[in-house]
């Protein structure tokens, strides 16, 4: 408690503690352990987590690392405005 | 893993974990839920969380008004809030046509005891602000809204263990064994399973399924994808969705807008990989719909399964050739529809008789051709009337 | 611009400053170069904390600067969530700080961290389920709460534009520039895509000494990246996209592309993915204080914006590049008081660079385990302890900013969105990565080639540019031009990476 925390993940303020009591809680395994948490999910979408995130699950599961499988990878790579994409609209619905 | 169960269900998406709660809730059975990846990998953890009963034909209003009270009480019974949140749940028109689509409907849907109401223009503007005004008007149902989709398969998986389930994760079925007629148990890459009952719980891939006991059912599986923009301060409360553009949408708790539509040219494929097709598509509509979404950033992208049957319908109950066979499948709204389908499911398999309110909704209607077809969809059925 | 404190007498570097600009922040009048980001302007104005985190609104600062983090997320000219760190500044922008009330330096809402079991992940779905008005308010609370950035004010509008390479490389780092050079002298329409505002990746911050015999002996980096940057300019046939961000590779194999307000819908016979390695920050108690930067964020900080982050700092390392990044921040003219190593002293493999570090007054620890960052709101000190150390009694250095040096990873997304597999690699506790798998001609197959840290050979520059050279003959190649040459080049630069990397 307080505000001496171990971040992990810097976008949605999760500490190496929470990771650690949420594989506890059962949500053991990246995939599930990223909905639970919002690893990987904010708007860093994993840029500044996820290595860290990997080897805290990696450490306290006991898998080792090579065999881990990381939460698939979504697109944009980088975040893009609706309107960049919107504008060039040809995929219109036409009744 | 046993090698014995009495029931096995396939699929640990939201449909079999309820259905596997609600069963063991009233039964002794030794149930068992196998699911090739982790818990709600399927269309369960990847949908629009929408949830309402405002729909256009008797079948599908009784049922889904059956599921919003549902709804209003599983937080407190599975001792997990699935954060259900009634912000209301507006279905909107920009033609003329979709908008006497609703009109015909809203008045039926009142009788059957739906909360919705026609809006107009004028009180659209007021309670959704950042909505474009080029629309014709829209029903409001304030006792929809939506939940959060991946804690509905935690909170079912949770509360079905509890209550003695085994739930088998990372686990495949690869066949499933019928002799004269009857199911006697499941193959999987872990292991064999005696069973005399197998549920088709397996979301988009319930074709599959049902082809191995050698069943074919007139589900067909498209992939419908979504966005999620970074997180943004609250400037949508309700859950919408637009008719005209087959596209739904929200802003989650945590602030993010998330929608889906579906593309013209919509076609079967059981492709997860985003395309630029569908993304255009969606910011187009977005945008359109939502002009403040211009200049907001979309963070990712993702795609889900979807099994449609001829009538956009889902298929529930037995089917005739294969005793011991039960579909739970060809989900369009399955979301909004986990807690009731479990319960009446599940009162099947105890009962062996098939509960009224889902009644319409068996295997059977293909034969008698008793289509259900709903005009309210935001999915573009095949058969329309 | 009495605050400014940009290092402008650099001992190495020399700054070309454009026109002086103002714009404001938060209301108040300040001034900046037209061109540089919008952060290094902030940064130059004493500004420190560049945003409040989400859930604890605890103050942030600049970490990664490249654009990856969400640390320096600001409003600007009315669009929410812009990464000021990438956002070249302009004439009378209005830039405003999120989601904290009264101000950046003020937040109310920073007592979260206090309650922080309200907060926890899971927390909200173990409580308030009965009754259920209770929820109905608490998620009231928690929706205003949520969220950074309110929507913005206006539409934008793009272009669209579409392109169909022979070979589109991203990235324009070392690898990237060397594989389109190849590509470009081989015959092929190239094209080539930097999300900076200049070629050169890495090295244009790199004041250091590096050997590519291909190019130069020991010159420093960043006229290595300049010259090699300033060959591929010759090519008719290469197109050099600069400030372009490559956003995704799409299963209707259409590349997507932002370049200032142009939306580009690419599609290419063979794709480079030349995208370079993240870094990542080292854990340790308030590893998030405003001063604390990734080691390369730090050198854009000092030798791109030309800012100077203090007079005395504490480098912590897990591997030997930590002594290469000190020893540009004392190039910088700064004093580096600590370098605090991971591991233990027979573990280093740089000792040149250690003994002149230890000459300039550096003290060098080894076997440290960092317990904690010291500071407020800005961090102030760092404490440690020795791994041996069984009491583990904390030692406590001063300073003005840190330099975290993590192990990289390389930025694969291109790579595994088209689903490609590939195996990770853990050599020490800290080091991860995952490495795909390609063949000896960086090929990964369908059009798909790698070169340089995206390959997961976080190595030399050298190497680096030979995979770059392997990568752009071998798209080449497959446009089906016949020529011996060519395969006689890929095969020297294979043999020659052979070579490297028994050395
Ligand atoms: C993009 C999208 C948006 C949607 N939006 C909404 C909405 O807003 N509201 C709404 O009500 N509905 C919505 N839906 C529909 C809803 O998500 C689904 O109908 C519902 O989740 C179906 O749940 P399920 O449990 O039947 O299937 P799924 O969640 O798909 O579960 C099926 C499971 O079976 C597993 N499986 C498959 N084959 C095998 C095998 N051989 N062995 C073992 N396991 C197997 C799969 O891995 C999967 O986990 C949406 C769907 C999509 C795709």
């Amino acid at each position: 408690m307080g505000n001496n925390k171990e971040i992990v993940c810097f976008c949605q303020d999760v500490t190496k503690e929470d990771l650690i009591r949420s594989i506890d809680e059962g949500y053991d395994n990246i995939e599930t352990l990223k909905r639970y948490t919002g690893v990987f999910m904010g708007p860093c979408q994993g840029k500044t987590c996820g290595m860290n995130v990997l080897k805290i699950f990696s450490e306290k599961s006991g898998q080792p690392f090579e065999e881990l499988k990381v939460p698939s990878i979504r697109p944009p790579v980088v975040p893009i405005p609706l309107g960049a994409i919107a504008n060039s609209n040809n995929g219109k619905d036409d009744e | 893993m046993n090698n014995k169960y009495d029931v096995v269900i396939i699929g640990g998406g939201g449909h079999g974990l309820s259905l596997a709660y609600n069963l063991s809730k009233i039964s002794n059975l030794k149930i068992a839920v196998i699911e090739k990846n982790y818990l709600g990998s399927g269309a369960s953890g990847r949908n629009g969380e929408s949830i309402r009963s405002a729909f256009g034909h008797d079948a599908w209003i009784r049922f889904h008004e059956e599921a919003v009270n549902l709804w209003e009480t599983i937080s407190a019974e599975l001792k997990f809030n699935v954060m259900f949140t009634q912000c209301g749940y507006l279905v909107l028109a920009t033609s003329p046509k979709k908008m006497d689509v609703m009109l015909n409907t809203v008045k039926r849907q009142q009788e059957l005891g739906v909360k919705c109401h026609v809006v107009n223009k004028a009180e659209i503007k007021k309670i959704v602000p950042n909505l474009t005004t080029n629309i014709e008007g829209g029903v409001l149902q304030t006792s929809g809204g939506y939940a959060r989709h991946d804690a509905v398969v935690w909170a079912y998986a949770k509360a079905a263990k509890a209550l003695g389930v085994e739930i088998f994760p990372f686990t495949e079925v690869k066949s499933i064994d019928v002799k004269n007629g009857k199911i006697t148990g499941i193959i999987t890459d872990k292991g064999d399973i005696e069973t005399p009952i197998v549920v088709n719980s397996a979301g988009g891939h319930c074709a599959q399924i049902a082809a191995m006991a050698g069943i074919e059912i007139p589900t067909q599986t498209y992939r419908l994808e979504m966005i999620a923009t970074e997180p943004l301060k609250p400037f949508l409360k309700q859950y919408v969705s637009a008719l005209d553009q087959i596209g739904y949408m929200h802003q989650t708790a945590r602030g993010e807008f998330i929608g889906g539509t579906e593309p013209p040219n919509f076609l079967p494929s059981m492709d997860l990989k985003c395309t630029m097709y569908n993304l255009k598509d969606m910011a187009s509509k977005f945008v359109e719909l939502f002009p403040c979404l211009s200049g907001v950033k979309i963070m990712r992208q993702w795609t889900g399964l979807m099994p449609i049957a001829p009538d956009a319908s889902p298929i529930l109950g037995p089917v005739y050739d294969v005793e011991g066979f039960i579909m739970d499948c060809g989900w369009t709204y399955g979301f909004m529809a986990t807690p009731a389908s479990g319960k009446y499911l599940a009162q099947l398999i105890k009962t062996g008789n098939m509960p009224s309110i889902i009644q319409p909704f068996s295997f059977e209607r293909f034969k008698t051709r008793n289509f259900i077809i709903d005009p309210t969809l935001v999915v573009e059925a095949a058969i329309t009337e | 611009m009495n605050n400014r404190l940009k290092l402008d007498n650099h001992p190495k570097l020399k700054f070309e400053h454009k026109k002086t600009v103002n714009f404001y922040y938060n209301g108040h009048k300040m001034q900046g170069y037209e061109g540089e980001t919008v952060a290094s302007a902030l940064y130059a104005n004493g500004i420190r904390i560049f945003s409040r985190s989400f859930k604890y609104h605890r103050p942030r600062g600049i970490s990664c600067n490249s654009g990856h983090c969400s640390n320096c997320m600001m409003r600007v000219n009315g669009i929410p969530n812009v990464r000021t760190c990438s956002e070249p500044l302009t004439a009378e922008m209005k830039v405003e700080s999120q989601n904290a009330w009264p101000s950046l330096e003020f937040d109310i809402a920073s007592l979260a961290g206090y309650m922080d079991f309200l907060l926890k992940p899971g927390f909200y779905y173990k409580s308030f389920i009965r009754p259920r008005w209770l929820y109905h308010i608490w998620e009231n609370f928690l929706r205003e709460r949520a969220g950074i950035g309110k929507i913005p004010e206006k539409k934008i509008h793009y272009k669209q534009k579409s392109g169909k390479p022979d070979v589109l490389i991203i990235g324009g780092g070392i690898a990237g520039i060397s594989a389109a050079i190849h590509a470009a002298s081989a015959g092929a329409n190239v094209l080539i895509a930097e999300k900076e505002n200049s070629l050169g990746g890495s090295l244009r911050f790199q004041t250091e000494n590096i050997n590519l015999p291909e190019i130069h002996l020991d010159k420093p980096g960043y006229e290595i990246a300049s010259e090699t940057a300033n060959m591929l300019d010759s090519y008719k046939n290469c197109q050099i996209f600069t400030s372009s961000a490559v956003f995704g590779w799409y299963a209707d194999n259409i590349v997507g592309l932002l370049r200032a307000d142009e939306f580009w819908e690419l599609e290419p016979s063979s794709i480079i993915v030349a995208t370079g390695s993240y870094e990542y920050p080292l854990l340790f108690k308030n590893n998030d204080l405003p001063g604390i930067y990734l080691g390369k964020g730090l050198m854009r900080l000092m030798n791109r914006d030309g800012n100077n982050p203090g007079q005395k700092a504490v480098v912590i390392t897990v591997n030997d590049y930590g002594y290469v990044l000190a020893q540009q921040i004392i190039n910088a003219g700064i004093s580096v008081k600590a370098v605090c190593d991971y591991r233990e002293e027979n573990e280093i493999g740089d000792h040149k660079t250690l003994n002149t570090l230890q000459q300039a007054g550096t003290k060098c620890y080894f076997d440290c385990q960092i317990q904690s960052a010291i500071g407020k709101k800005h961090v102030s000190g760092i404490s440690f302890f020795h791994r041996t150390n069984k009491k583990k009694i904390p030692t406590q250095v001063s300073c003005d900013f840190i330099c975290t040096n993590n192990y990289r990873a390389p930025a694969n997304e291109f790579i595994f969105q088209k689903n490609y597999t590939g195996s990770y690699v853990m050599e020490s506790p800290y080091k991860v990565s995952r490495k795909p798998e390609f063949t000896e001609n960086m090929e990964l197959g369908d059009g798909f080639y790698v070169a340089g840290e995206a390959s997961g050979v976080i190595g030399s520059t050298r190497a680096n540019y030979l995979q770059g050279k392997i990568a752009g003959l071998s798209a080449a190649l497959s446009l089906n031009v016949e020529k011996t040459e060519l395969l006689n080049g890929r095969i020297a630069a294979i043999d020659a990476l052979k070579i490297l990397h028994k050395s």
